[in-house]
């Protein structure tokens, strides 16, 4: 078998297929669904630092004005940790641009560029959402006279959200993103040999 | 969109549907996951065409984005089969119905078999180079040199030469 035979039986397959395009449904469809999509990763981006934005001067109020020591400190921890979030948050959707316009090996370290901010955000989880949010919470709540059982209680449910959200975010890695990176890698790689 | 870019996106997928949807089918694993894929690709075209400029051939650029598109590392809410199923739904099922029942199956399958065997950078390259691409215009879409492209073509060819061979 030769190089034109295999190219003639390659191209063959193309000639049994025969498509048709109703133009206004699919150009309808597409627009649609399209809006659709890039609508909900907006608002997605927009909700969290919509509620930080609101925390900020609801906590930084509550900070002034709370009389116990101990909940001022958590609402001053909360508040800078909703900043944090709306930095990290930005941060992140600055590198979300990738367009499928560009040649493939800039498209390819794009995405690996993409990938690692998505890793380096989702991996460090525990210190940037975990950790602050966590102690504001429970400083916030501690600073009340609250009795030992609510206090229990509360650390409980506070505790548990953050662990919760830090398995769920390590999950995510390493399903995610760690298989997408290593792919990827070895893309690059195959290509530069 | 403007109504000349409408009739450049029409046209272009009319001159060169066959061929996207052939390098759609060597990253897929049967006719339908391939014609999700093409509405995939034809879904991001439409909505690069305010973008493109007339710095490269509408082929070239098509086959850019379908590249991109297919290699893309789906996740599992890309997979988008019902999505776009009123958008042609009868012309849509011909893609997968036809090429699965009429197409000189056992050669092909093999071809593409062998394909599918390649790694992603390997597999980029030799669709393009088997659609008659030339090199100029491989290297316009991967961003890979000439001489590049010209010795993995080489490697690959023989690998798939190599392929077939063994296995007629």
């Amino acid at each position: 078998m030769n190089e034109q035979e295999i190219k003639n039986i390659w191209q063959s397959s193309g000639n049994e297929e025969h498509l048709q395009f109703d133009k206004t449904k699919l150009i309808l469809d597409l627009e649609s669904d399209l809006k659709r999509f890039r609508k909900a990763i907006k608002y997605r981006d927009w909700r969290e630092i919509g509620i930080a934005l609101l925390m900020i001067p609801l906590f930084g109020f509550t900070a002034f004005k709370i009389p116990f020591l101990l909940s001022k400190i958590g609402a001053i921890v909360i508040v800078g940790w909703c900043i944090l979030l709306i930095f990290r948050i930005l941060g992140a959707k600055r590198k979300e641009t990738i367009l499928p316009t560009e040649t493939y090996l800039d498209y390819l370290t794009k995405s690996r560029q993409y990938l690692l901010a998505q890793y380096k955000l989702l991996d460090t989880v525990l210190y940037w959402y975990v950790l602050p949010s966590v102690t504001g919470i429970l400083l916030f709540f501690m600073g009340f006279d609250l009795s030992l059982f609510k206090q229990i209680f509360y650390v409980v449910i506070v505790v548990g959200v953050g662990i919760g959200t830090y398995l769920l975010n390590k999950y995510a890695v390493k399903t995610g993103i760690l298989p997408r990176l290593k792919r990827v890698d070895g893309i690059l790689k195959d290509l530069e040999e | 969109m403007p109504i000349d870019l409408e009739a450049i996106f029409l046209a272009g997928i009319e001159q060169n549907k066959d061929r996207l949807f052939r390098i759609c089918s060597v990253y897929t694993h049967d006719a339908e996951e391939a014609s999700d894929l093409f509405q995939d690709v034809l879904a991001n075209i439409w909505q690069a065409m305010p973008t493109f400029s007339a710095k490269s051939s509408i082929s070239t650029w098509m086959f850019r984005i379908t590249l991109n598109i297919c290699l893309r590392l789906r996740s599992t809410q890309t997979r988008r089969r019902d999505i776009f199923v009123n958008i042609n739904k009868e012309n849509l099922e011909n893609i997968g119905s036809s090429s699965e029942q009429d197409e000189p199956t056992w050669l092909l399958a093999l071809l593409r078999s062998c394909i599918k065997d390649l790694n992603d950078a390997e597999k980029s390259i030799i669709t393009l180079y088997l659609e008659e691409l030339p090199y100029k215009e491989i290297a316009e879409i991967t961003g890979l040199t000439e001489n590049t492209i010209a010795v993995k073509v080489k490697r690959i060819k023989n690998k798939l030469l190599n392929c077939m061979s063994e296995s007629l």
